[in-house]
């Protein structure tokens, strides 16, 4: 069978790989931004500073504009310019937002290539609004562990995080999380009682032992400008074992507009632009696999919808996770160095139970190594090099906590096509809506007071007024506009996610997903990938 | 076309200029007014006939006017002379000449005015004074006119040149200031193209052209710049008050006018911005003008070799410094400040671009208050610290703060000066608490200073803006 896949995502990747294991042959239509070269692979962290021959264009880009400066952004740490490439966005995406402020990519690897490692695998209680449950994605779960390379093991959390295969060993933890553990290990049953809340280890897509040609983590302090080994896990290095498949075919620098839909309702051919040349291009293939991202996916589909009925639809349930990020202070690292030689995404995770099982808020905590630190020290009210000391003493302390919530389908929030607005080819332009919940400042205010009462008794309290709200869309994680559904709904994707009206098409990234959990998303469309691969073809 | 001119003040410095520029080619004819026979080379064997006589006494070259399409009028009392003279010059002598040109027939008259005519604070300046008394005199004339308002004009042997670089020679040079005021400086080339391309019409519409250089600055980036011209590094400069030095120059001029090096009424530029409003021939002439840092470089004396030098004979390392004089010296200064050490050439290089990108290098736009604040610490390390610890909590997005976390930003990345930020010995708690506790003290004691410095000028700069917006407001409704 002949399979044309869009996106190149770690939906797209996993899928791929999947059926090419399977014989069928491939063709994966993409934008493909490259990512450049990672400089001096044998440097460390510090390394770089004193070896690179232009530091400065490097770490805060050509045009300096990663520098961030106070009245321009307002977050703790930005993504550095060595991934700048997975943002660059072609003039043919164009969109306008009411709510949300997206991130879309159109990399080789998708957004996922800038993202932070996070693998859990959802629960039962997470998988209620799907179409399975635990027992049949599990081994999709390990399939793709097996593959990417999972590192981590049982620890308290374990009953957030349900167990699976091919786990690697822990990596070294540092100093701070190592501090952190122990206290929680020492107050364990104390604070689990109090608060619900729980602390250990995080899952990490990355290698504590090599796999194949990937060298397992060196512990360089690169993590967060770019792995140099392949240690840590991005969906280009699947990509490329797809290259390696002779049945695979891989068309980049092509942007896929819509569909041509046969008078039988199933798809014709897929229209896209050529980024160079600006010529239309058709591919046909026996079945179409949307892997594009949601935003992406759900703008092919109602442009099909558009061109073929000449109708503007919304597509609603857009969703994503809230995210708060609270600074904390480590008491016990106070007058220790900090450590650049270790791995540099969070370490740690932490899990606060609420009333109701699927609604459990999912921490991630990150140790202050590597990251930019003047957006930091530059908030506080003190004169800059009075902050710059009382940084340098404060760094190896310096801990930030990123609570995710959890977020539901709603009819109020969607993704739709504006008429009024047209883009350059003369398509109305995709449009964006979200509104948070009403009761979101209540879940955030209680969460926050849990983790305020459950860090200050591990010695490590979170620093006052530094607690920042992350706007909606920060979090990457949309989905939710065309969920899986055993019914035959408009709009919507059988359990195998082929799309319930066109029976040609499958939608195998975030759009499927029909409840947003807290964890991080991307493991579960990866795991949700292959399993459609298997399943369906 | 105007085809035939009639030019006074042929023999000063823009006269000069003016004259040399013409050719035959141009099918334009020229008549100057003189007190004594001009020397050969000024006539161009023809082109331009002197007329004997005194732009006091009309009867001397009224009959020389007949037939003459224009008058430019360029003669004008300057520097320092007395208020009666201004007054006879300027005033009574632009007088006379208006009259003799009705007499005359003469139907356009292109008065080369000044800048200083439109200053609004002319106290003292008795030159700006009855040059603007003179623009009123042509403007009821009748005639068709068009008033040329040249800013501060630089070139070989400009009278104000000489007196900027006795200036910028200084070793510690007082700038006497209130509210800093920014110039224009156009080269005395530009000004003649000026002339030439007014006469280029036919008509002469009313016009007030006010002519500046490409670019507008700080008077004090002005002077760095001649300083680095001169001497390869900017000097120190440092603000003193304007308002007595003013009024104690004006109280003693009546008697010691003859030796002193200034006069009040000169010390208006420092009080005025010196600056062009944007017209037609300013945007026309602006694509081919040399840039500030290239006409100052082209008039520093040989020692350099570049007298008479051109753009492409410049010597294109010192350009980038020419360029980001103010901004090297702050990188310099601020860098001691935020990491204790002196900033490498290539910080400074990444400074100056990275202000540039996030629009931080041109001061123009800043406020009255970002600028006070900038100027404050400038002058080192320890105001630096003052001027930033009262930022840090009372103008947190001000262009102080801004510029220090850029230049932080990239000193962090940078070896060595990122030691300062990552590098930390190990020590027991104690000492980290009296550490951080020093810090804070220390910056507590900073904003204490930092607001007895800063809190008055923000309260000046706060009813400046009132004022000034006020007086917008009036002009606008007006």
């Amino acid at each position: 069978m002949k399979i044309l896949v869009v996106g190149s995502g770690p939906s797209g990747v996993h899928f791929a790989l999947t059926v090419l294991r399977k014989n069928h042959r491939v063709v994966m239509l993409d934008v493909g931004r490259p990512s450049p070269e990672i400089p001096l692979p044998d440097a460390d962290f510090l390394g770089l500073k004193g070896r690179l021959q232009d530091p400065a264009r490097y770490f805060l880009g050509p045009r300096f504009r990663s520098a961030s400066l106070p009245g321009q952004n307002d977050e703790y740490y930005g993504l550095p310019p060595s991934k700048d490439y997975v943002f660059d966005r072609p003039a043919e995406f164009s969109f306008v937002q009411d709510g949300l402020e997206p991130l879309v990519s159109f990399a080789a690897g998708g957004l996922a290539e800038s993202w932070t490692g996070g693998c859990y695998p959802l629960n039962d209680y997470e998988l209620r609004e799907f179409p399975f449950d635990y027992q049949e994605i599990a081994p999709y779960y390990s399939e793709i562990a097996a593959r990417i390379g999972v590192a981590g093991g049982e620890d308290d959390l374990s009953s957030y995080f349900p167990g699976h295969d091919h786990l690697l060993p822990m990596l070294n933890l540092d100093e701070s999380g190592a501090r952190l553990l122990a206290a929680y290990d020492r107050h364990r049953s104390r604070l689990s009682t109090r608060y619900k809340a729980r602390l250990g280890r995080s899952r990490q897509a990355v290698l504590s032992r090599p796999i194949g040609e990937r060298r397992a983590c060196t512990y360089c302090g690169r993590c967060l400008w770019g792995c140099p080994h392949g240690a840590f896990y991005t969906p280009s290095l699947t990509l490329r074992e797809c290259l390696s498949y002779a049945n695979f075919q891989y068309i980049p620098n092509a942007f896929a507009s819509h569909f041509e839909l046969a008078p039988s309702g199933s798809i014709e051919r897929l229209l896209s632009y050529d980024l160079d040349k600006g010529a239309q291009i058709q591919y046909a293939a026996d079945a179409y696999v949307l892997a594009c991202g949601t935003l992406s996916t759900s703008n092919l589909v109602l442009r099909t919808i558009y061109k073929s009925r000449k109708e503007i639809v919304r597509l609603t349930g857009l969703m994503d996770n809230r995210q708060l990020l609270a600074p904390l202070c480590n008491l016990s690292m106070l007058g220790h160095p900090h450590d650049a030689k270790s791995y540099q995404y969070h370490q740690l995770a932490f899990g606060i139970e609420t009333d109701a099982p699927d609604r459990y808020v999912h921490g991630q905590i990150t140790t202050l190594k590597t990251a930019t630190t003047h957006p930091i020290f530059s908030k506080l009210p003190i004169d800059l090099r009075s902050a710059i000391g009382v940084f340098r003493h404060l760094r190896s302390s310096l801990t930030v906590l990123n609570l995710n919530f959890c977020d539901w389908r709603r009819e109020g929030n969607y993704i739709t096509l504006s008429d009024e607005l047209r883009d350059a080819r003369g398509w109305p332009t995709l449009t964006i809506k979200y509104r948070p919940t009403a009761e979101e400042p209540e879940l955030l205010r209680k969460a926050h007071a849990v983790a305020r009462g459950f860090f200050r008794e591990l010695g490590a309290p979170l620093i006052p007024g530094m607690t920042h709200i992350r706007p909606m869309g920060a979090s990457v994680h949309y989905s939710g506009t065309l969920p899986m559904s055993t019914q035959k709904r408009q709009f919507s994707v059988s359990p195998e996610c082929r799309f319930h009206d066109i029976d040609n098409l499958f939608v195998v990234d975030g759009s499927v997903v029909p409840f947003l959990p807290a964890k991080n998303l991307t493991f579960t469309l990866m795991a949700n990938a292959a399993r459609v691969a298997s399943k369906a073809f | 076309m105007l085809r035939k001119i009639f030019v006074t003040g042929a023999g000063g410095f823009i006269g000069k200029n003016f004259i040399q520029r013409q050719s035959f080619a141009a099918e334009r004819r020229f008549k100057i007014l003189t007190r004594i026979e001009p020397a050969t080379p000024l006539l161009k064997g023809g082109l331009v006939e002197p007329v004997l006589g005194d732009l006091l006494k009309p009867e001397t070259y009224r009959a020389a006017l007949e037939g003459c399409d224009a008058v430019v009028h360029l003669a004008a009392a300057t520097g320092r002379t007395i208020r009666s003279e201004y007054q006879r010059i300027n005033v009574d002598g632009t007088m006379a000449l208006l009259q003799a040109c009705k007499i005359a027939g003469v139907q356009h008259f292109l008065h080369v005015s000044t800048i200083a005519a439109g200053y609004p604070d002319q106290r003292y300046y008795h030159y700006a004074q009855t040059k603007l008394q003179a623009e009123s005199l042509v403007r009821e004339s009748g005639l068709d006119f068009a008033l040329l308002r040249p800013t501060i004009v630089l070139g070989e042997n400009s009278p104000i040149w000489k007196v900027l670089v006795k200036i910028a020679s200084l070793p510690v040079v007082p700038l006497p200031q209130g509210q800093p005021v920014r110039v224009q400086p156009v080269h005395v080339n530009d000004v003649a193209r000026g002339i030439d391309r007014l006469l280029e019409r036919d008509h002469l519409n009313g016009e007030i052209l006010e002519l500046g250089g490409p670019r507008q600055m700080l008077f004090s980036e002005f002077l760095q710049l001649i300083q680095i011209a001169l001497r390869g590094a900017p000097g120190k400069i440092v603000r003193v008050p304007l308002s007595p030095f003013r009024f104690g120059l004006a109280a003693l001029e009546p008697l010691l006018r003859p030796v002193m090096p200034v006069t009040a009424g000169q010390l208006s530029v420092f009080a005025n911005d010196s600056v062009a409003s944007e017209n037609w021939l300013l945007a026309e002439l602006r694509a081919s003008m040399p840039s500030t840092q290239e006409t100052i470089a082209a008039l520093v004396p040989n020692k350099v070799g570049r007298s008479s030098a051109t753009q492409s004979e410049l010597d294109s390392s010192l350009l980038p410094a020419l360029l980001s004089v103010p901004l090297v010296a702050e990188c310099r200064s601020f860098t001691s400040y935020l990491v204790g050490c002196s900033s490498s050439p290539y910080v400074e290089e990444c400074y100056i671009l990275a202000a540039q990108e996030h629009g931080l290098a041109d001061e123009v736009d800043f406020s009255c208050f970002d600028r006070a604040t900038l100027r404050v610490a400038r002058l080192g390390r320890t105001s630096a610290r003052w001027a930033d610890s009262y930022c840090a909590l009372f103008r947190r997005n001000g262009i102080l703060r801004r510029k220090l976390i850029l230049l932080a930003a990239i000193l962090e990345h940078v070896s060595p000066t990122s030691k300062a930020f990552d590098d930390v010995e190990p020590s027991s708690l104690a000492r980290t608490f009296f550490s951080i506790g020093a810090f804070g003290l220390t910056s507590v004691v900073s904003v204490l200073i930092g607001a007895i410095i800063l809190f008055p000028a923000g309260v000046v700069c706060w009813l400046a803006t009132r004022i000034m917006g006020s007086v917008l407001q009036t002009r606008q409704t007006r």
